[in-house]
């Protein structure tokens, strides 16, 4: 019987041509004299035909268009991780804010110049006897990012309280005032203001 | 059959796939048409369901338009594309069992967008008479994974055992010996059925 599992196995290398002159003599030898083992040969046969001739299915007819349909999303999808093509009006939106952006650098810019070159006579605040700045602290986010910038906004000031503020300052109460001397240039500059069309605006130093 | 379809058959894979990275999409239609209907037919007689198999079919080619810059000229094309789908297909398997469905083999065709090839009755076919189509599915569906995948590559793809070995990351002679093992495996659920039949 130990021939027997032997020869069953080799069946397809048999049919395939794939053993040696010998072994293929062998097993036809065999075959011929074993009914267990032609009977297993010829079961071994059957399956490989039936397996070869399964039926040969198609895709369903919308396969295709299935396909390019998911292609299409794919492409999509790609594009929008891209820039936008700079074509007909589109270039003019990045071209504004970069115009914008360039404006406002270069107003601070230029203010920062002037008030190095006249450091008393720019702030709202400046005590004119002492020649320093004294910058009152709006907002706690004074170092935010820029694009928390709205922390940035001033409060309108009535005129009485800058001027008690001012005279509080002169007598030494600094209690609610941050001293700056160093820095005394930004105060009142990087501080956009809203106008009411909504537009923000660097506010221009206003002087006592 | 126009003259461009007749030129566009003597392209191999591999030229269309050079093609389609160029930026020719005609030439990956051209890879649809061809592998399409094989893969199918592959990841049907795998999984056992026609709208698992053609998702996976689907997936394929994605991936293949998604990566073709992954696909370099050393390996055969027809090695790349079965080895996506075999994982494919291995991956649907096992979301399948984890969502715990059993698929009975049915191969009633219910589904009648799936077209059967009309193939002509011929000698060739006489075994498939006495052997019903859908207990030689069952007995390959019930094949542990590892020989159905080497059982349906060889024996119904009709690959050469070279190509398998690749497909699968096998030693040939691992290959030979799994197809053997799996026939067996297929003889022994299907030869009582066949002597019942007699
Ligand atoms: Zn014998």
């Amino acid at each position: 019987m130990k021939i027997c599992d032997r020869i069953v196995k080799e069946a397809f290398n048999y049919w395939d041509g794939m053993l040696t002159g010998q072994e293929q003599e062998e097993i036809s030898t065999h075959i011929r004299t074993c009914p267990h083992c032609e009977k297993r040969f010829a079961q071994a046969r059957q399956i490989r035909q039936a397996l070869r001739n399964l039926p040969k299915l198609k895709t369903s007819p919308h396969f295709h268009l299935l396909l390019h349909a998911r292609m299409r999303r794919e492409v999509n999808r790609k594009r929008a991780l891209l820039p936008l093509p700079i074509t007909g009006w589109a270039w003019q939106v990045p071209a504004y804010a970069a115009a914008a952006i360039i404006l406002i650098a270069g107003g601070i810019f230029i203010d920062q110049v002037i008030n190095q070159r006249a450091p008393d006579s720019r702030s709202i605040y400046t005590n004119s006897t002492a020649a320093e700045t004294v910058v009152i602290p709006v907002q706690q986010t004074e170092q935010a990012a820029p694009s928390r910038i709205k922390n940035y906004v001033m409060q309108p000031i009535p005129m009485e309280r800058l001027l008690s503020m001012n005279r509080r300052h002169a007598a030494g109460q600094q209690q609610q005032l941050e001293r700056r001397p160093a820095d005394t240039s930004r105060a009142g500059l990087q501080r956009p203001q809203e106008n009411l069309s909504g537009v923000r605006q660097v506010s221009a130093p206003v002087q006592f | 059959m126009t003259g461009q379809e007749t030129k566009s058959s003597q392209i191999s894979d591999e030229e269309l796939i050079k093609r389609f990275q160029d930026g020719d999409l005609y030439a990956f239609d051209l890879i649809v048409s061809r592998y399409k209907d094989q893969l199918f037919n592959f990841t049907y007689r795998f999984l056992g369901s026609a709208q698992e198999a053609e998702d996976v079919v689907q997936e394929t080619f994605l991936r293949i338009f998604r990566n073709r810059f992954a696909y370099r000229q050393i390996a055969k094309f027809s090695t790349w594309i079965y080895t996506i789908a075999g994982n494919l297909a291995k991956t649907e398997l096992r979301k399948r069992k984890r969502r715990k469905i059993v698929y009975i083999s049915d191969l009633g065709f219910d589904d009648k967008e799936y077209e059967i090839e009309d193939v002509k009755a011929n000698t060739e076919r006489e075994v498939e008479s006495s052997l019903a189509e859908k207990h030689i599915q069952k007995a390959i569906e019930e094949l542990p994974e590892r020989f159905r995948k080497v059982i349906l590559l060889v024996d119904v793809q009709e690959l050469p055992y070279e190509e398998v070995s690749k497909i699968l990351h096998l030693p040939l002679g691992t290959v030979k010996s799994r197809i053997n093992r799996a026939r067996l495996k297929l003889q022994a659920k299907l030869g009582d059925l066949m002597d019942r039949q007699k």
